[in-house]
């Protein structure tokens, strides 16, 4: 039973690690060469974070009129180091009426399921940590870990805000998982695979190939459908209910300050980064390059160059949507509740579901 | 020595596990219990991973995680007294239950030990486009009354839940 | 059922407009103005902090009496030779006084101009500086002239 299982691994680890030291174990060097890409995850993931949050900021100026923070470095580079130094040297100060351990834990299992996504993530051709057969699945799964994040920190900070806060961040990313459930089944069905790697083979040959232009109009839809449905699970405006500052002070994250504040901050950024990089392999094309070919590709066939332009690619596509989800917060006022509520059950649930049905339909004719 | 590594590894999910549902079990803050159960189900996950059934782990974590383990947290903290941290395990009779628990304990290990299981290597169902055939081929009886039983529980509480007029 | 679908289509448009809106704004003149860097010319009628040209000043105490808050304090000795100060119109005055102390305690000033509006010579008058924050209150105190006797 184990030898078996071993095998498995063995012949698993020896296809998916790049290079090994003659004589150690592979397995043994598996478990190091997790770790070194995990590194490589958070450092980039914290990277994009920083990034984000100083260009979110800088956006914000200019969407309404403003200059936005350009003091510190070229144009205000340097604000979001500023600010991580800041945020590092702050007190971390726990209220007398918090469930201190959940208080502690909870900045871990948010970033924890943030971070996860980012195994399964193509970040171009054949660069990605892992490349899981069930990989869609998986990020289903996996980013369900930062609503009980959530509902720790809500509960943890011992504060009524933060607990209304949780529970609305509950309730909505709840709500708002089953429209892209059901959008993420349907891209299943057309793709008949869960493997992002091979999600993003099947869109390769330019623009027209790409998902969102598959079965016109109805995979536009999906993509507007996921598109709206995502920015409620990463509780950005118009959807940031969870911690409306106007009502609830901070929501969840009231009382948290210093380094795990930043954690929550790390972990809302990434968050972006993942649902736009989720988008982007679903319907955008992943790394795939909008014209039928490789432009670096002339000099060689699946030469280094062609996985480096890739990986712009690929980011240049997340980086757009990610400026298209702070365009729109810096357009829309805030839902309410309930209108949270009538969007995801009343529009996009049963839209969703129509889509399935008649890209079903089409897909037998 | 990939033994050791993967005993090793093993028997951190199973400590993982187990360690977990001690605390569910007896920690006086039902808080706590709920939040322990999530450390209980990745380790379940786990382990599942460990016998080769991935979409199975996948699927634990998506259920379990996603849906009950919140549900139950909702349920929790819209009980009542929501601001009572002490909501505590009513340890009523240990002398009756304990006795109780360990019988229950030692059939259920005897069970374990005598039964013969077949061991018949990695599991290999191949994919989910396997399972999605036997769902909707051999077990699609089985697979619709579970359907049709969500869907009851479904409207039932919607009938309880809406304003009576 | 149509209305449905046509608000769908109309909360979509209404974004897509909200939307041209911001990137407008976004690719607009920025109205920001850089504080310490770039500053707002102020209006010449602009009241701001009271300043003083003591060598025109001829101590004729009129700023003194009718400022509403008695802010202002001058004190002086007889001069042995009298200066000679031009006034407003051109005409010559004599200052017939040594000007000791000559302080304005900015804390209490109301910024109503009554001082400079009077004074014969235009020696008081209201300046464009607006920044008269400071640490302490003694540095409320502006001293133009402070012998020790
Ligand atoms: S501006 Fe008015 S309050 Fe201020 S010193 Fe002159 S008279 Fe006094
Ligand atoms: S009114 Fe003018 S001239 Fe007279 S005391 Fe004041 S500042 Fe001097």
């Amino acid at each position: 039973m184990l030898k078996e299982y071993i095998e498995a691994i063995k012949t698993f680890s020896e296809q998916n690690i790049p290079f090994t030291i003659k004589g150690a174990p592979v397995e043994l060097w598996y478990i190091v060469w997790i770790f070194i890409f995990g590194g490589v995850v958070l450092g980039g993931a914290m990277l994009f974070a920083g990034l984000a949050s100083f260009a979110e900021r800088r956006f914000a100026g200019f969407f309404q009129c403003r200059l936005g923070p350009n003091r510190v470095g070229p144009e205000g580079f340097f604000q979001f180091i500023a600010d991580g130094i800041k945020l590092v040297l702050k007190e971390d100060l726990i209220p007398a009426a918090a469930d201190k351990m959940l208080f502690r834990a909870a900045p871990y299992v948010v970033f924890i399921g943030t971070l996860g996504v980012f195994a399964a993530l193509p970040f171009s051709k054949s660069l990605g940590i892992t490349n899981l057969n069930l990989g869609l699945l998986y990020i289903f799964a996996i980013s369900s870990l930062v609503i009980v994040g959530i509902i720790m920190a809500g509960w943890g900070s011992g504060n009524k805000w933060s607990l209304l806060g949780g529970m609305r961040s509950a309730a909505q990313i709840i709500s708002y998982e089953i429209p892209i459930g059901v959008v993420f089944l349907t891209m299943i069905m057309i793709t008949s695979t869960m493997n992002m790697q091979e999600i993003v083979n099947q869109q390769g040959g330019g623009l027209v190939n790409w998902l969102v232009f598959r079965y016109p109009p109805f995979t536009l839809f999906a993509f507007l459908i996921y598109f709206i449905a995502a920015m409620a699970e990463v509780n950005r405006t118009p959807f940031d209910l969870p911690e409306a500052e106007s009502e609830l002070v901070g929501g969840f994250h009231t009382e948290y300050s210093g380094m795990r504040f930043a954690f929550f901050f790390m972990a809302e950024y990434a968050n972006m980064f993942v649902v736009s990089a989720i988008a982007t392999v679903l319907f955008l094309g992943g790394w795939q390059s909008p014209l039928p070919f490789f432009i670096l590709n002339i000099f060689g066939d699946y030469s280094i160059l062609a996985i480096i332009e890739g990986f712009g690619w690929f980011i240049t596509k997340v980086l757009f949507l990610v400026f298209l989800m702070m365009w729109l917060r810096w357009t829309l006022p805030r839902y309410r509740v309930d209108q949270l509520m009538a969007v995801c059950w009343k529009v996009l649930l049963p839209l969703s579901f129509a889509n399935l049905l008649l890209i079903g339909i089409w897909m037998i004719l | 020595m990939s033994e050791i590594i993967y005993n090793t590894i093993f028997y951190i999910f199973v400590a993982l596990v187990i360690g977990s549902a001690v605390i569910v079990a007896f920690s006086r803050n039902i808080v706590h219990s709920a939040f322990a159960l999530l450390v209980t189900f990745f380790g379940v996950a786990g382990i599942y991973v460990f016998l080769g059934a991935d979409f199975l782990a996948i699927a634990q974590v998506v259920i379990y995680v996603g849906g009950i383990l919140v549900l139950i947290l909702f349920a929790v903290m819209l009980t009542s007294k929501i601001t009572d941290v002490k909501l505590s395990n009513p340890q009523t009779s240990p002398y009756i239950a304990g006795p109780l628990v360990f019988l229950i304990f030692v059939g259920l290990v005897w069970l374990i030990m005598t039964t013969p299981w077949q061991v018949k290597g990695t599991l290999d169902i191949g994919g989910i486009s396997a399972i999605g055939e036997a769902l909707l081929g051999r077990y699609l009886l089985a697979f619709e009354v579970s359907a049709v039983l969500l869907l009851g529980a479904l409207l039932g509480a919607t009938y309880l839940a809406r304003k009576s007029q | 059922m149509v209305r449905y679908f046509s608000a769908i289509v109309i909360g979509l448009l209404s974004v897509l407009k909200g939307m041209a809106v911001t990137v407008k704004y976004f690719f607009s003149k920025k109205v920001t103005m850089e504080y310490p860097d770039q500053r707002w010319k102020m209006p010449d009628r602009f009241r701001g902090k009271v300043g003083c040209d003591t060598n025109k000043c001829i101590s004729c105490l009129y700023c003194v009496n009718i400022c509403p808050v008695s802010c202002i304090t001058l004190e002086n000795v007889k001069a042995e030779i009298p200066a000679v100060v031009t006034n407003l119109e051109g005409k010559e005055m004599k200052r017939l006084k040594n000007i000791t102390k000559f302080e304005v305690d900015i804390s209490r000033c109301i910024f109503c101009g009554l001082c400079t509006e009077g004074c014969p010579t235009g020696a008081i008058y209201m300046s464009h500086d607006y920044e008269i924050s400071c640490y302490t209150r003694k540095d409320m105190v502006y001293q133009w002239v402070k012998t020790k006797l």
